[in-house]
């Protein structure tokens, strides 16, 4: 067991890093479906496979074409008119021994028609190529069961990726440059007693230079106040004046110079983050403040439970701030200054999460539930990353494609470019409209290209009149997918294998930030473009 | 595909049939439909295509039989693109790796098994693809790339890199560069031999396309990869707070110290015994300061330099390598020009910009490279010019120079009796050496399969050392050190006064001033004599040159005029602050920057006020002067919303300009109206609207995002991915 522990963790080893072994465990413990193994299907299951996904289950009704095999690495010439469901599944199976992979030998539509709750299991539905009519049938199952959606698709140079999901909550979004939470403004009661045990008139060289330099803002700013009224430097003028005190306090040799104190530059340097006022942040009180954080039931996800544990403690206990984060960023010191202080605020934060806890625990009796029905370990998560929490609402298909509902403007406003990704999914949606006149993709083959040009410019002008777009699809996007053919070249489905089977372990692992709503990539340019539609 | 009715179906069957024999019958071993979703792109027309595209059946067969690609790296990348080279219709492929298959490789290296634990990456990644796609021919070499010479890679029609090394990198640039023939200085198209590079590190990721000898290469954009982080040696010895200074101190002093394997034993990453005794150690020193989060994964990760890596960003990359090659290898398209960026920690992030060449650089500029030093100076501090040299960056230089018609190897690191022999002539001047103005001295490095001749100009003692870092230099120092250094007056740096009221006095009328560019050469000129000491005259007819300075000198101020925090700061308080609020709280975080970044602020936005006041003559109103001066003040970093952050910098310079006496101090001595300058600026009562005399032309928006993009690729600062080495 520890060997297989131990192999495990060496083969994960450098996406451990990125998601830890918690985020190892969700993505070990989600099933997902895919509809369609075509080659952007494969491509995505491989991404999600060689990572370890628990389980997934492949559905499609197609048999195994030529065409096929030509393009997608998991199926074989020899398996050319089986079933494609389980052809593909047999060579990502052989991926890795970790995973365990079924298949359906049957179309979504039927699926739609006899079994809907068929799809009520999976963690995630992904659905690859799907006729307009299915996708949207499948689409409004999803929604009302609440299982994440993420709908892909690979034509000619383009690719598209549309993710709908009611409500998802990420706790760690793992963002790149964070402000440190030092409550230098506000010192919390031990910050205080720390600070106190320092007197830098006292101090030998040594220690006076390996002063941590929160310890020497904070020293200063107790200089600071009682000439200042107990104000703070708020302006140029008087944040300059408080770096000239803290420059002053560096200690000078016997010829008059300064002595090089790098804690005190570092010092100096901090003032304007070091003197941030603690606040709540904006998306933060936007979360504390929603109905959900208001509204809690016994069918609340513990994302919101927790949410109002940490609302009832800024209301109460922490008068108006967030628990203290509890991490320091590294800083000229010597070790033992730095870890003392260091603990101060590891602490602090344990001791916030734990009244936290407190409030989470009263809040789950209130609502019948076992108190340990959310673990320390995940408020203390909670409680840490308070400040960075995320809500990604998408809109539904539904919303997407009604004429009430859908989003007039960002399409018009984008397309006063005309080259903007917008006219890609424009194209897009005219093809699926040529599609339902013609139960084929323009030019699929050689001798119909010409004239669907022609018949695809009527879907084009017949989408735009139909939704009141003012808007201009050039020419040349109509003659190009029609060049495209419904094709499916590898590299553009591989490229979307990637970019999807990443969203797919966001969703799956509740960490880092899922894209919201609409993705196009154009291969022909490298460029692509999120939109919310 | 589609289902349709019975006589259209019958007839798509005959008419793909037909297209299907075509070409099925000179390829033996294909089937049916095979090659149908390349031939689309090979055998159409469209809008789209390379000017020099023609539809034809030929080109699969071009693809198929005759074009040979070599994919450096069978990793991460490497696999992934022998799979889409071999989907995509190339069949007669080579792989160079010099790795052996490790179990940490099987969360994305999808040709491996654990079976193959062990064994040449390239070997089994040749056999999987050959066994899986019938036809394709990958031949495998099991290793490294400085191991061939120019005849074997001169045999490629393009070569694909994905490889985690700069080194590397570096290296089959330099090779492919000097494939380049030249003729009457006029390049041999056909010598060219295209680079696509991909490299990837966790969620971010980049691939390139290179035409060596026309587009930038790897040399060309050295300063932008960020340099390797590395610890103090004072902190790791004596005060160490994080885990990994513990590590570090175990790694590198008391291994060599305690030879826990034998005397003869480095540390092998690799082996877990040797890692286990490291965490063991690691914890001690730990625990003995009571610092605590030392894991055997941590050390692992130290000792390793390891770089965070998943399947997901791999193939994304991979993917926009392949469909590279396929355009350039079929002219279906337009080749990517030149570098796309990829992020997906927030949402899903491309960027894509043209890398600029930079004119003279070391490995494709043919422009002599010259070193400036007094003969007084030691070789040591060559050595360290060129190691630490942004555009230079070597590794272990071997310097040799031709003396009384000898070739005597001045210094080289690499072999130790040498190494050991040479070491004294670093303590000696180059005078000492013999060594005279006009000499060429031959440098060879790991980072370039050729030698690199540098001509040695000697500068009077009392110049400077270096011609980069000279104390005299002012353009591109930090403003403190320009006021250490006694070049400020007033808190401001006498050269941008210079600069400033030259362009005030002859230019406010200038029309596109700031906007349209001068001369370049002059610009340089006008620079180099700052950087020296001097105070040049500027030419009244030509006071472009003199704008185009001003934004030069505040583009290159370290860190950007207005630096992070306050940048970030500034850009949120713009995006979250009611509107009654913004004011109060843009002065706030004003106030909090560094002084003399403060003074100059106001000082410049005074002066670009008085620009605007005069756009009905010159056409720079405050939004134009901030579309050209937002990118120069700030230096947006790589980010999944840069494009996004610099459009709204550049607002911001707009509404500071436009709000400038609410905002900001008048530091501007002739300011157009004087009663401003000595109002309380911070009383917000005493500056109802009094607004700037100034006439808005509307400009007209088409092509801002085309001229911000281009602008923001020369501000390229952290570019992520392929920078940590984990072989060097």
């Amino acid at each position: 067991m520890t060997d297989h522990k131990t192999s495990k963790e060496q083969k994960y080893d450098r996406q451990l890093r990125l998601w830890g072994d918690h985020g190892q465990e969700a993505l070990e413990n989600a099933h997902v479906c895919l509809i369609n193994a075509n080659a952007t299907g494969t491509e995505i299951l491989k991404n999600l496979v060689l990572p370890g996904i628990g389980a997934f289950t492949v559905v499609d009704g197609h048999k195994v074409s030529g065409e096929d095999v030509g393009n997608n690495f998991f199926l074989t010439s020899s398996s050319i008119g089986k079933n494609r469901a389980q052809a593909a599944t047999e060579l990502l199976q052989e991926l890795n021994s970790d995973v365990s992979g079924n298949f359906v030998e049957e179309s979504p539509d039927k699926l739609l028609d006899n079994d809907p709750e068929f799809f009520h299991r999976f963690s995630l539905v992904i659905g690859i190529q799907l006729p307009e009519s299915t996708c949207l049938r499948l689409g409004s199952v999803l929604w009302e069961a609440g299982v994440p959606y993420l709908v892909c698709r690979t034509y000619g140079l383009i690719g598209y990726m549309r993710l709908i999901v009611k409500e998802h909550t990420v706790v760690e979004s793992h963002p790149d440059n964070a402000l440190e939470d030092l409550r230098l403004d506000q010192p919390f009661t031990e910050l205080k007693h720390h600070i106190e045990s320092y007197d830098l008139d006292s101090m030998e060289k040594k220690d006076h230079s390996h002063t941590p330099w929160i310890i020497v803002v904070a020293k200063y700013l107790e200089k600071w106040y009682s000439e200042h009224n107990s104000q703070l430097p708020k302006n140029y003028k008087e944040k300059e004046a408080f770096r000239q005190l803290i420059r002053e306090g560096i200690l000078t040799k016997e010829n008059g110079a300064p002595e090089d104190e790098e804690n005190f530059e570092e010092a100096i340097k901090n003032v304007n983050t070091a003197l941030n006022p603690t606040k709540v942040p904006s998306a933060a009180e936007d979360i504390f403040n929603a109905e959900q954080c208001e509204n809690i039931t016994s069918q609340s996800p513990s994302f919101w439970v927790m949410a109002q544990g940490v609302r009832d403690f800024i209301r109460n206990e922490g008068n108006g701030k967030l628990p203290v984060r509890g991490t320091i960023p590294d800083m000229i010191a010597d070790s033992d200054k730095f870890i003392k202080l260091q603990n101060v605020y590891r602490d602090k934060a344990m001791k916030d999460a734990a009244v936290v806890s407190k409030h989470v625990e009263a809040l789950l009796q209130s609502v019948g539930k076992p108190p340990e029905s959310i673990s320390e370990q995940e408020i203390k998560l909670f409680c840490k990353n308070a400040a960075f929490l995320r809500v990604v609402r998408c809109r539904s298909l539904a919303e997407e494609y009604s004429m009430d509902t859908f989003n007039k403007d960002e399409i018009t406003s984008c397309m006063d470019s005309t080259d903007s990704e917008m006219v890609l999914y424009l194209m897009l949606r005219s093809v699926d409209r040529f599609y339902q006149q013609h139960s084929r993709y323009p030019g699929v083959y050689n001798y119909q290209v010409e004239e669907d040009i022609n018949k695809l410019k009527l879907c084009v002008n017949s989408l735009l009149q139909e939704y009141s777009l003012n808007v201009n699809v050039k020419d040349d996007y109509i003659h190009e997918f029609c060049r495209y053919g419904a094709a499916e070249p590898h590299t553009v489905a591989a490229f979307l294998g990637g970019s999807a089977a990443q969203e797919a372990i966001k969703i799956i692992t509740h960490q880092f930030v899922p894209f919201n709503n609409t993705f196009l990539y154009n291969a022909m340019s490298q460029t692509s473009a999120t939109f919310q539609l | 595909m589609a289902d349709g009715e019975e006589p259209e179906k019958k007839r798509r069957r005959i008419a793909a049939l037909t297209e299907n024999m075509a070409v099925e019958s000179c390829n033996i071993g294909d089937w049916d439909g095979r090659w149908s979703h390349v031939r689309k792109f090979l055998e159409r027309t469209g809008p789209f295509t390379h000017p020099d595209f023609e539809p034809s059946e030929e080109t699969l067969q071009f693809l198929l039989e005759t074009c040979k690609i070599l994919v450096i790296g069978a990793g991460g990348l490497g696999c992934e693109l022998l799979k889409n080279l071999a989907l995509s219709g190339f069949r007669h492929i080579h792989v160079v790796d010099m790795d052996i298959i490790d179990v940490s490789n099987l969360n994305r290296q999808f040709l491996f098994r654990s079976k193959d634990v062990g064994r040449p990456k390239a070997d089994v990644a040749a056999e999987f693809i050959n066994q899986r796609v019938p036809g394709c021919n990958v031949v495998p070499h099991f290793k490294k790339i400085q191991d061939f010479d120019a005849s074997f890679y001169r045999q490629f029609h393009i070569i694909v890199c994905g490889l985690d090394s700069i080194i590397a990198r570096r290296w089959i640039n330099g090779m492919l560069l000097s494939l380049l023939s030249y003729e009457d200085e006029v390049l041999d198209p056909s010598s060219i031999i295209p680079l696509i590079d991909g490299g990837t590190e966790g969620f971010k990721g980049n691939a390139r396309v290179i035409l060596p000898g026309m587009t930038a290469c790897v040399d060309c954009t050295l300063e932008l990869y960020p340099p390797q982080i590395t610890f103090p040696m004072c902190t790791i010895a004596s005060m160490p707070r994080l885990p990994e200074h513990c590590i570090e101190y175990v790694r590198v002093l008391q291994w060599p110290k305690d030879k826990p394997f034998g005397d003869a034993v480095g540390l092998d990453g690799d082996n877990p015994e040797h890692v286990q005794w490291v965490f063991q150690e690691s914890l001690k020193r730990a625990a003995e300061f009571n610092i605590t989060g030392v894991t055997y994964r941590l050390t692992q990760g130290v000792v390793k330099r390891i770089i965070p890596a998943v399947a997901s960003t791999n193939a994304v990359i991979a993917a926009a390598c392949a469909t590279e090659v396929f355009k350039i290898a079929t002219s279906a398209y337009i080749p990517l020009n030149n570098y796309l960026v990829f992020n997906d920690v927030d949402g899903l992030y491309t960027y894509t910009f043209e890398a600029e060449r930079k004119e003279n650089c070391t490995a494709c500029s043919q422009v002599p490279q010259k070193l400036q030093f007094p003969p007084s100076a030691k070789l040591q501090e060559v050595l360290e010019y060129l190691t630490e040299n942004a555009s230079l960056q070597m590794k272990s230089p071997a310097i040799t120079a031709t003396l009384e018609g000898k070739n005597k190897t001045l210094y080289l690191q690499t072999i130790a009796s040498i190494e050991e022999r040479t070491r004294p002539n670093l303590c000696k001047t180059l005078k000492e050496l013999g060594l005279a103005d006009g000499q060429e001295l031959a440098v060879a490095d790991v980072t370039t399969p050729q030698t690199v001749l540098f001509k040695l100009n000697f500068t009077s003692e009392t110049c400077s050392i270096k011609q980069v870092e000279s104390p005299r230099a002012v353009f591109g120092v930090p403003l403190i050190s320009l006021r250490k250094r006694g070049q400020m007056r007033q808190g401001l740096p006498l050269v941008l006064t210079h600069i400033v009221e030259f362009v005030d006095k002859h230019g406010l009328s200038e029309t596109g001033l700031f906007r349209v560019g001068g001369s370049v050469k002059r610009c340089k000129e006008l620079r180099k004599s700052f950087d020296e000491g001097g105070f040049p005259e500027f030419d009244s007819r030509d006071v472009l040159t003199s704008a185009s300075l001003l934004k030069v000198f505040i583009r290159e101020l370290p860190g950007g005029l207005i630096p992070e925090p306050h940048r970030t700061q500034l850009l949120k308080v713009f995006r979250d602050s009611k509107k009654e609020e913004l004011n109060q709280a843009v002065r706030t975080v004003l106030n909090s920057l560094p002084e003399e970044h403060f003074n100059v602020l106001c000082y410049l936005m005074f002066f670009l006020s008085r620009v605007a006041a005069e756009s009905h003559l010159n056409l720079m109103t405050s939004e134009n002067l901030s579309i050209v001066f937002g990118p120069n003040i700030f230096h947006v970093p790589f980010s999944p919303t840069m494009v996004e952050e610099q459009g709204q910098c550049n607002t911001l310079i707009e509404h500071l300009l436009d709000n400038l006496i609410h905002l900001l101090p008048n530091m501007y001595p002739h300011a157009s109206n004087s009663n401003t300058a000595e109002r309380d600026w911070t009383n917000e009562e005493c500056v109802q609207q009094l607004p700037l005399k100034e006439i808005r032309l509307k400009v007209p928006k088409i092509g801002r995002l085309g001229r911000l993009r281009k602008r923001l690729g020369c501000f390229w600062r952290k570019l992520c991915s392929c920078t940590y080495s984990s072989d060097i």
